[in-house]
């Protein structure tokens, strides 16, 4: 190509100072004849050959001039172009030595990513492992716990059985102090219906007192008519006159004892009367019985207050259990989700072996860089470690993300360590397998 | 109680796996190589199930199995394998080899303990 190239170039070149050649013969060959024979005592045809000498000259001349001036010389171009392919060809051999140099290294660059990788995987290791650990501990708690509200629990129930039964008993011993009540005020009642009769059938024996004071009017009456009918008798109605007499002072006597009678009713149904307001008003048995309704309201909030705080004692307990169970749950799913450890360290263990691979294939490109003359020098090709790398892959995800990047430059979206069955019904369906 | 056998290279499965397995009520022997494994069942460990790993260093599970079966007591035992290789291949090879089961981590605590009531059935 470079050749043809040079060719053409000098084609045109030719073309060029040829032409030129030819216009400056033709239009100075007059000048030449006229000035420069006469001058010089030249003639023809040895002028002309001379011409022709100087014009060849001329046009040699001027075509070196070109081919140097504008498309440099072919050989100058050759000479360059050696000059740059040795010295193109020594750096080529120095970066060659350094390319050399850098495969050989990269072994000792993978013993440290090696070094790395097996680190990160002793510490997920070991804090996968303490983290199960931390669960088991979190479990023992959870475990006492369970415990302790399994046994307040029933202490609750107990207690809340023990303060139903205590209130029903109060509110027996509430019922009992009001048929008290309502008894003594019964009787209270009573005795007032029994003293207001006593008080009436004493006011009544008043009645009796006014007649026999009426009967002793009479008999006064009659005394006094006697002592004057004896009187009109005589000396023989004397005896009669002293019975007479006799009998006006039984009546007149009789007056005084029926006053007396009088007084004496009357004051003892004032004192009967006097005596059972007294009693009404020591009983204050309406007091008692409003003291004891509020003592009876009381008790029955005191008891519903504790009954309700004991039923959200309960409720709380339940409700511990309840979260109890859920922790369980979650403990357990947490212990299983420790599976991710592994699940990394066998896929960096296949990223070391990897590396390995990578190793011989640097070390072997080193020494076919070394080798370059050697025709016969043979290695692995990079794919070949590839389709290797593919065929010891021990999951899917591995040869997912593998085949991934081979087709479509990038990994899977989709890295993601959690269990299928959190992930769709299918897959967990897929990796469970029942011979 | 029923006893089950684990068997995993990785001290964290062992301590994860067996502590689910315990706190679902069974009794938990385990092995972190399928050679320990075989000495304990040659021994007569009392087991009702084996899970064990497929790629351990040494004997894997598939060569653990087999020479399980041999020994009279465990012929017909219920076997789950306990892996991260899903490939059909090792799938049969293992069910060949007198395995009930193939269950793929990560698996989830109800995942693991409803297919082990399955396999004791």
């Amino acid at each position: 190509m470079k050749t043809g190239l040079t060719k053409e170039r000098s084609r045109w070149v030719f073309a060029g100072v040829a032409a030129s050649a030819g216009l400056g013969v033709y239009l100075l060959d007059p000048w030449f004849v006229r000035v420069v024979f006469p001058f010089f005592k030249i003639t023809q045809p040895l002028g002309d050959a001379l011409g022709v000498m100087l014009a060849i000259s001329l046009a040699y001349g001027a075509e070196r001039l070109v081919s140097y001036g504008v498309y440099h010389d072919f050989l100058y171009g050759l000479m360059r172009d050696d000059e740059k392919l040795a010295s193109r060809f020594e750096s080529l051999k120095t970066v060659g030595d350094e390319v050399s140099k850098e495969l050989t290294s990269i072994p000792s660059f993978n013993r440290v990513l090696r070094s790395q990788i097996a680190s990160v995987v002793q510490q997920t290791e070991k804090a996968a492992f303490d983290i199960a650990g931390r669960l088991q501990s979190i479990d023992s708690v959870v475990e006492r716990l369970n415990a302790f509200v399994q046994e307040s629990s029933q202490s609750a129930n107990q207690a809340s059985a023990d303060a139903e039964s205590t209130l029903k008993e109060n509110q027996a011993l509430i019922e009992r102090m009001n048929d008290y009540i309502r008894e003594r005020i019964d009787d209270i009642h009573k005795d007032q219906t029994r003293i207001e009769q006593i008080a009436k059938e004493a006011t009544d024996l008043a009645s009796l007192v006014q007649l026999i004071r009426n009967i002793a009017g009479q008999t006064n009456l009659l005394a006094l008519n006697a002592a004057i009918e004896a009187a009109r008798a005589g000396e023989a109605g004397r005896g009669f006159s002293v019975v007479a007499d006799e009998v006006r002072k039984l009546s007149s006597e009789t007056e005084v004892a029926v006053s007396k009678i009088n007084d004496g009713i009357t004051r003892v149904a004032r004192s009967i009367e006097e005596q059972f307001q007294e009693k009404l008003a020591h009983s204050r048995l309406n007091e008692e019985r409003e003291a004891l309704t509020q003592f009876s309201d009381q008790l029955q909030r005191v008891g519903t207050g504790y009954q309700e705080l004991l039923q959200h004692s309960v409720e709380a307990m339940a409700s511990i259990r309840e979260s109890s169970s859920s922790l369980t749950a979650m403990f357990m799913d947490t212990l299983a989700s420790v599976q991710f450890q592994d699940i990394t360290r066998q896929q960096l263990d296949q990223v070391g072996n990897a590396l390995d691979r990578l190793d011989a294939h640097a070390q072997a490109l080193s020494g076919r860089l070394l080798s370059a003359e050697e025709e016969t020098y043979q290695y692995v090709p990079l794919n070949a470690h590839l389709e290797q790398v593919y065929g010891s892959y021990v999951m899917d995800q591995q040869r997912q993300t593998h085949q991934q990047v081979l087709h479509h430059g990038e990994p899977p979206a989709d890295l993601s360590l959690e269990a299928p069955s959190q992930n769709s019904t299918a897959k967990a369906a897929s990796h469970i397998e029942l011979f | 109680m029923k006893t089950i056998f684990l068997t995993d290279d990785s001290a964290t499965i062992l301590l994860s796996i067996s502590n689910i397995l315990a706190k679902a009520g069974y009794a938990v022997e385990k092995a972190s190589s399928g050679e320990e494994a075989l000495k304990k069942f040659q021994s007569g460990v009392k087991a009702d199930l084996l899970i064990t790993d497929l790629n351990m260093p040494g004997m894997n599970g598939i060569d653990l199995i087999r020479e399980v079966r041999k020994l009279a007591a465990y012929k017909f035992m219920p076997i789950l394998f306990l892996t991260t290789e899903s490939q059909q291949s090792r799938k049969l090879e293992a069910k060949a080899a007198g395995a009930s089961g193939w269950i793929v981590k990560p698996a989830t605590a109800d995942e693991l303990l409803n297919t082990i009531k399955l396999v004791m059935k």
